[in-house]
């Protein structure tokens, strides 16, 4: 739920990436962290295991001034993949405004990743928050490797809702298609924004994200 | 959507304000339940607020389920205790956390005691204003020279 602070001129956007264990999340923050432009960014924090899995969640404040006399704060989340983690995931999720779906291109993954989607269409209902009614993406992660799944194949799986959403093919780990999904989000999230607030779609320059 | 008024945000400022200074603290926010700093007071300067703000909430929110597998409802205060700094936080029944950041010229006594005081003039206030609404109108406006996210 996005807060607008008139008091300190600020509005404040979550975006959770979600998904399976291991297709690359906190790989998509860090990699933002890394090659976004200092002035937009915060620190990162991180809470990992030993073994280097996100045990509560990851978190990026991120910042721009699209948005006349206010700070627009984007705050990145990742939450815990692994599927013990469910109430850390619910937790993270409280008052999202958009979801980016990070799916594991390997054949093998494709029945994790259904069953994270699942998860994910469950804990917002939970919150009595439709999928249906929330700005949400899917990224195709990990691309470069040998034994993914087809394009078409993981958006037919994935993708078969009233409502299509944008996909992106990406390869976190090299920052392939990252900022491209960050920004595609963003702009979902200021489209919603702007019909709750009546603002006129018009005024959206196309290469405003891009 | 939450929206927060200057008017509003004034009258919160000063709650918070008296509660940095009757509690000696380094630092006092105010978040919801996302973890967004609704308001702020710091002594000294933390540079990473959003950062403890989205931590505290989350760590704080994390133990209700703790707290409802010994049969209680929610736990009002958390305590850490630091070396040279402690933190403090405590819930209000507006479903907002107080994080109250205090050094060695405090003690959790006194933190608690302004903070217990600072949680009732807020829900006092929020109560007020669920009553009688202050208006507010501003109009929000993109900015199209501007562009979101770019790499370096």
């Amino acid at each position: 739920m996005s807060f607008i602070n008139f008091a300190r001129k600020e509005i404040a956007f979550k975006i959770v990436y979600y998904g399976p264990a291991l297709c690359g999340k906190t790989t998509n923050l860090e990699q933002i962290h890394a090659a976004i432009v200092p002035e937009s960014r915060g620190e990162m924090t991180v809470l990992s295991t030993q073994a280097d899995r996100t045990l509560f969640f990851d978190f990026l404040p991120l910042k721009s001034e699209i948005i006349k006399g206010f700070t627009s704060k984007f705050q990145l989340y990742t939450v815990p993949g692994q599927t013990i983690y469910r109430e850390t995931r619910k937790l993270v999720l409280r008052n999202v405004d958009g979801v980016v779906f990070v799916a594991d291109s390997q054949w093998e993954k494709m029945e994790e990743n259904a069953e994270s989607f699942q998860d994910l269409i469950d804990n917002l209902a939970e919150q009595s928050v439709s999928i249906d009614k929330i700005p949400y993406m899917l990224q195709f992660n990990k691309r470069d490797l040998s034994n993914v799944a087809p394009a078409h194949y993981m958006d037919f799986m994935l993708n078969q809702r009233e409502t299509r959403v944008p996909t992106m093919e990406s390869v976190a780990c090299n920052c392939l298609g990252v900022f491209e999904t960050l920004n595609i989000m963003a702009k979902m999230i200021l489209a919603a924004f702007m019909k709750e607030n009546n603002m006129a779609m018009a005024d959206v320059p196309d290469d405003v994200c891009l | 959507m939450q929206k927060l008024t200057p008017q509003l945000g004034k009258k919160i400022d000063e709650i918070l304000l008296n509660l940095v200074v009757r509690a000696k603290a380094e630092a006092v926010l105010l978040c919801d339940r996302g973890g967004n700093i609704v308001a702020q007071n710091t002594t000294e300067r933390y540079h990473q607020e959003d950062n403890i703000a989205a931590l505290a909430a989350g760590s704080f929110y994390a133990t209700r389920e703790l707290a409802r597998l010994i049969g209680e409802p929610v736990f009002r205060y958390i305590f850490h205790r630091g070396e040279k700094t402690s933190l403090y936080m405590q819930t209000t029944s507006i479903d907002m956390l107080v994080v109250v950041v205090f050094g060695k010229d405090s003690n959790p006594g006194l933190v608690k005691l302004y903070g217990d005081e600072a949680c009732a003039a807020l829900e006092e206030l929020c109560a007020q204003n669920a009553a009688s609404p202050e208006e507010h109108s501003e109009t929000l406006e993109l900015d199209s020279t501007k562009t979101m996210f770019r790499r370096k």
